[in-house]
């Protein structure tokens, strides 16, 4: 009878247990880019090209969805080497200091169509806020060769004084625009 | 009195005044403010500076190894004669780096670098983030080890002058 609990209780556990998902970085299905404004008059966009994370998503409760990432600064890339060396230096991310930036999600308010909104820390250039990212549902199921998708997209705008980031691109380039596009492979 | 040859007087004066004022338009430009006039110009000078400098240095090499030896009568201590030695020396190996780190900096994204619309230098290679970042690492680091080394040749050469009252400084000018 114990043993029939104990069975019974496990099955539960992992019935109820969010599904894990990783992020699939190996076949690129997944960005992390900005955009800031130069000047006022044009978007400068860029990428980080080095980044790994996963996701929890839970059907029956949605609120406990929860992602973390981790993103190698140093892979900042705007299509410009001097550009990028620049970013990479003191006046920006500081990548010798704080080679990573991260986000560790605290809470998830579902909306609609599995669309939401994501509180968490996001830390880079070694300074901590939390921000709010709205996500929308970008699709999910079975993939052609066996596994399981599910896929997102969340935006935000980030301020980049918060972050210490003290170098002046001018007025219209205070705040910066973070998409980042996952699809997770169902583990 | 005997000076150094003509070449070899023109050659460090005009390197000399190029690696001061590569210095400190490279000290000056890395902090310019980005709505500066000078944010666009100064890099590209300071890249025109180095390619000129890059020119008459492989030029001051060669004459090192193909120049005949001027040897002058006076003499100068032991002590003098080694230091300034290995200050002149340490000249030869630091500019040097200084210009080829530069360039392949300059160049790292492998493309063809366009001075004021006119001049073009090849690239000899293409570059990774670590490897830019190394090399402006060592670019940065060489520019002061050479102003103190520039400091100590000046310093002699004024010795020389003032103190020794011999004619050192008066051979190169």
């Amino acid at each position: 009878m114990k043993i029939l609990l104990t069975l019974l209780l496990f099955t539960f556990a992992n019935l109820v247990a969010a599904d894990k998902y990783n992020i699939d970085t190996k076949g690129a299905h997944a960005f992390v880019q900005f955009k800031i404004s130069h000047l006022g008059y044009s978007w400068l966009y860029g990428r980080f090209d080095e980044f790994s994370g996963e996701f929890e998503f839970d059907e029956t409760s949605p609120e406990k969805a929860s992602i973390q990432m981790t993103v190698q600064t140093a892979s900042v890339n705007s299509n410009h080497t001097a550009r990028d060396k620049h970013l990479r230096g003191d006046d920006f991310l500081n990548v010798e200091k704080y080679p990573t930036a991260t986000f560790i999600s605290k809470s998830f308010i579902p909306g609609e169509n599995g669309h939401g909104t994501m509180v968490g820390d996001l830390t880079i250039n070694g300074v901590t806020n939390e921000e709010t990212l709205k996500v929308e549902f970008t699709g999910a199921g079975n993939d052609p060769w066996g596994g399981f998708r599910r896929g997102y997209e969340a935006t935000t705008k980030i301020t980049l004084k918060d972050y210490n980031i003290k170098k002046s691109l001018g007025p219209a380039s205070e705040k910066l625009l973070l998409t980042v596009t996952v699809e997770g492979i169902k583990q | 009195m005997k000076k150094h040859p003509l070449l070899t007087r023109i050659l460090h004066w005009l390197t000399a005044f190029l690696v001061i004022g590569l210095f400190f338009s490279g000290w000056y430009m890395v902090d310019l403010d980005y709505y500066s006039q000078w944010y666009q110009t100064l890099p590209e000078l300071h890249f025109l500076g180095g390619s000129f400098l890059l020119g008459l240095w492989l030029w001051v090499l060669i004459r090192l190894f193909s120049a005949k030896k001027v040897i002058f009568s006076e003499q100068h201590k032991l002590i003098e004669h080694l230091t300034a030695k290995w200050v002149k020396g340490l000249f030869y190996i630091l500019v040097s780096v200084m210009v080829v780190t530069g360039y392949l900096m300059a160049t790292a994204d492998g493309e063809v670098l366009v001075l004021f619309e006119v001049i073009k230098l090849p690239a000899l290679s293409h570059f990774s983030a670590s490897q830019v970042d190394t090399m402006g690492w060592i670019h940065e680091s060489v520019s002061y080890a050479t102003m103190l080394l520039l400091v100590l040749h000046v310093a002699g050469a004024l010795k020389h002058h003032f103190v020794d009252k011999d004619a050192t400084l008066k051979r190169m000018i």
